[in-house]
């Protein structure tokens, strides 16, 4: 197998690995804002907030940067597709901490930890998502 | 008015019986990012525009051209 098969491979890999932690992501954010939140669930979100953060770095390239394969994994097409789910990302996480402001002023106060919550999930699940789709349309 | 940069990158990788993947290879990217160029769906950058045209020996601007 040479780099580019292989690097085409674990790329088509990552993008489903994304697909699958904004899927997980939420459904734990869901599940925690639903009256059953606990210690587990709430270390659980935390920790694949921070994981899914740190994944969309190259942080592996960074580290390794005479790797051949991360090299093509972190090629000018995949760099252009990351800074499109940044912004995407931003834009999520603008849009939700404008929506919980307005809803906050016609309900009850918001827990800070919940808008934590919803505005970082908001921002992570986009990008996560946007990663994921436009990298599996690459590979097409 | 809107402006595209259209190319013939195909119809040259075609000619020089390269796959997507060979011709990644010679240009040091990854394959999908050769598509997606193929395509029109990502600009590249002025140094992998001139490796392309290196790899497949058809002068720059031969090979890609603004479309309006």
């Amino acid at each position: 197998m040479t780099a580019v098969e292989v690097a085409e491979k674990k790329s088509r890999w990552r993008a489903v690995g994304f697909l699958s932690l904004a899927v997980l992501t939420l459904t734990v954010m869901v599940v925690d804002t639903s009256g059953r939140s606990n210690d587990f669930l709430q270390g659980l979100w935390f920790g694949l907030i921070l994981g899914s953060a740190l994944n969309l770095l190259p942080l592996k390239r960074m580290l390794r940067p005479r790797d051949e394969v991360l090299k093509l994994m972190d090629d000018e097409g995949t760099r252009e597709n990351r800074r499109l789910s940044s912004t995407a990302g931003f834009w999520a996480a603008v849009v939700a901490a404008m929506a919980l402001g307005l809803y906050s002023r016609s309900s009850d106060a918001i827990d800070a930890w919940m808008v934590g919550q919803l505005v970082a999930t908001a921002a992570m699940v986009s990008a996560m998502v946007t990663f994921g789709l436009l990298e599996l349309r690459a590979a097409r | 008015m809107s402006e595209r940069l259209a190319n013939r990158i195909k119809e040259e990788r075609e000619r020089a019986q390269l796959t997507q993947a060979a011709l990644a290879e010679l240009v040091g990217v990854s394959r999908k990012t050769v598509n997606t160029v193929e395509n029109g769906v990502f600009t590249p950058s002025t140094m992998l525009a001139l490796k392309l045209s290196q790899a497949l020996n058809v002068p720059v601007e031969e090979l890609f051209w603004i479309e309006r």
